[in-house]
């Protein structure tokens, strides 16, 4: 086992068992799959600071990146797909590169990023960690949580370029409120960043108790605008998605603030009342649901064309329901490490703020005890 | 009085029968025993409420499954349905085409139907009780209540019991209100297409009726396209009888969704 300062083992501790069927992944907990262990808590998995220069990789290739995802509903072929122009984009700089900081320099960056998403690959969450939620306490730096907050807008922005329906409907729930609804998270973001770079501990505690209070009727209006998008008839589900995605990163935000304040309780809490609101809104909305609201109704059912259409849905579908089933264990699962960090007698604090250090692994393991 | 103790008061003067209080204490029991056996397993890692959330995402998985499997079998169904009539139209006669297009459809779509999916919708109902038996052991008592819905579908009739239905077989129906949120979604994207091939349909039949002569032959159905008029009817008779997720009578598939839907809700609250 690789213990890092105490608090964190490397991520290969779990791949090997994930990989051959001991372990599985639910949300951000690791749980042994089989053996007299089977369903009890392995580790807990907790993206890291370097999860952000991933993040901004491919935010680098941002309108790429959406399309694809938006398209396919799938994050990692979004990230495929930009990750092509990302490499042609390293490939322009690398003169500059080589002329300012050496050969060296750049081989190591570009291997840092490769060998981060052959992390993620190999623990088979690539696409829950450059998805909107993130995993773990999502929240580990401005970089990260700005980089889901852009992916979010140019989400909805993408959406309301296709369709005068999808127009419609982001008019009727307030673009403008929805637009400063993101400017108003981004600047307590910005604020919770701050609050690290304060030498005076109380001072920064106060600043993560307001930026917990500021948030709550943001995330309360994230999901009033999802619910009223999601039971609709017919409901706007592809605009509900991204809205929820909203929802979570401001539940997150202020997880990690109340964890940077080391109250545990209250961290929980808000976990907790999170990941009912995401539950509450897509919790009973599966893949027939969205395959259903994919098929045109112009075509005439009994038929070979109706057929096609369906099987074309449930390929379409199957990765988005999929990415909810995962938004719901993550949320569900983000105040989990709280009680082994109890256990552990590590403060939640030195915990964020280890992972927030952390350059090299994007994601890392608390191990259950 | 303030109000808490107005409130108090009338929950003293309700006549609340004993059994409301032993169930209700009996469940609060049963749940803190359940917890109480979770929390004290002695081994390794935090038992939390992550079996709950996994079964009630196994069992809306297992309800997608199963909805859009009934689909696939219904709409194959469909299509054999289709296929009877087509080799059959040959066989109509001028009359019926033109004023009765239903009489020569209903019967052969109903009983194309029933051959076709039966025994399908049979097999694959056993095979998700035995499913949703091993998501949870909790979930027998619904896999054997899945099971017995199947005798309790009303199938389309055969014939029609109503004179008039024949005649507004085509016609589009308003709808009762939606068996769930599934059902009410399609038929909400649905209902405004079938509207306007009613309308479209309308027109054309008229202009058709009355280019029609009484010694109308089959090449003249087929060349004026009158055994359209019967395609359009057996399309009806499928999708309003058959498919659609709401009508009155509610449709097999609408029966199908409803029973799945309560099986599955019912499933969700249990692991709540």
């Amino acid at each position: 086992m690789t213990n890092l300062g105490g608090m964190f083992t490397a991520s290969f501790d779990a791949a090997a068992g994930i990989k051959a069927g001991n372990l599985r992944i639910v949300g951000s907990v690791v749980r042994y799959a089989a053996g007299p262990l089977k369903g009890k808590i392995h580790s807990y998995l907790q993206e890291t600071g370097a999860a952000g220069a991933l993040l901004d990789s491919v935010s680098g290739s941002g309108k790429a990146f959406v399309r694809t995802t938006v398209a396919t509903g799938n994050p990692m072929t979004g990230a495929v797909v930009a990750g092509t122009q990302l490499a042609s984009s390293l490939g322009g700089n690398v003169q500059n590169e080589i002329i300012r900081r050496g050969v060296n320099r750049v081989e190591s960056k570009v291997d840092a990023l490769a060998s981060g998403m052959q992390t993620l690959e190999n623990l088979g969450i690539a696409n829950l960690a450059l998805g909107a939620t993130g995993i773990g306490v999502s929240l580990v730096g401005f970089g990260i949580m700005n980089a889901r907050l852009s992916r979010v807008e140019n989400t909805l922005a993408t959406l309301a370029e296709s369709t005068d329906r999808i127009l419609a409907a982001v008019e009727r729930i307030r673009q403008d409120q929805l637009a400063n609804e993101f400017s108003a998270l981004r600047s307590q973001v910005k604020l919770f960043e701050e609050a690290w770079l304060m030498s005076n501990q109380a001072r920064a505690t106060q600043v993560w108790l307001d930026v917990a209070q500021a948030t709550r009727p943001h995330q309360d209006r994230f999901e009033g605008r999802a619910r009223e998008l999601l039971f609709a008839m017919p409901p706007e589900i592809e605009l509900a998605d991204p809205i929820i995605d909203a929802l979570s990163l401001a539940g997150g935000l202020r997880v990690a603030c109340l964890m940077a304040c080391n109250e545990s309780h209250a961290a929980r809490s808000a976990a907790s009342e999170n990941a009912r609101q995401i539950e509450g809104l897509t919790g009973a909305v599966g893949k027939a649901d969205l395959v259903m609201a994919r098929i045109p109704p112009s075509i005439d059912r009994a038929s070979q064309e109706w057929a096609d259409a369906l099987a074309a849905a449930i390929d379409e579908a199957a990765p988005i329901a999929e990415r909810w089933r995962q938004r719901e264990a993550v949320a569900a699962t983000r105040a989990a490490p709280l009680t082994q960090l109890e256990l552990d007698g590590i403060a939640p604090h030195e915990w964020l703020k280890a992972a927030r250090a952390e350059q090299n692994e994007p994601i890392l393991l608390l191990k259950a005890t | 009085m303030e109000p808490r103790e107005n409130l108090k008061a009338a929950i003293r003067d309700r006549d609340v029968p004993d059994r409301f209080v032993i169930n209700a204490f009996g469940k609060r029991l049963a749940l803190a025993f359940r917890r109480l056996c979770r929390n004290s397993i002695p081994v390794k890692g935090e038992m939390m409420d992550l079996d709950l959330l996994e079964k009630r995402q196994a069992a809306l998985s297992w309800r997608d499954d199963l909805i859009l499997e009934m689909w696939s079998i219904v709409n194959r169904a469909g299509m054999e349905a289709k296929l009877g009539v087509e080799k059959d139209l040959a066989e109509a006669g001028i009359v019926e085409t033109l004023w009765d297009p239903a009489k020569f459809t209903r019967g052969r779509v109903d009983g194309a139907m029933r051959s076709a999916m039966l025994n399908e919708l049979e097999n694959l109902f056993r095979r998700a009780a035995e499913n949703l038996r091993k998501i949870d052991t909790g979930y027998v008592a619904l896999a054997d209540a899945l099971l017995e819905s199947l005798a309790a579908l009303k199938l389309p009739s055969l014939e029609p019991d109503d004179p008039n239905e024949v005649m507004t077989d085509a016609s589009h129906k308003s709808a009762p209100a939606p068996t769930g949120r599934l059902a009410a979604m399609i038929a909400t994207t649905a209902d405004r297409d079938l509207i306007k091939s009613a309308k479209e349909w309308g027109s054309w039949a008229l202009t058709m009726v009355g280019e029609a002569s009484e010694t109308a032959s089959q090449k003249l159905q087929s060349g004026t396209g009158l055994h359209d008029r019967l395609r359009r009817s057996a399309q009806t008779r499928i999708e309003t009888a058959w498919m659609a997720p709401t009508g009155e009578p509610l449709p097999l598939m609408g029966q199908l969704i409803a029973v799945v839907e309560n099986v599955g809700n019912e499933a969700r609250s249990m692991a709540l």
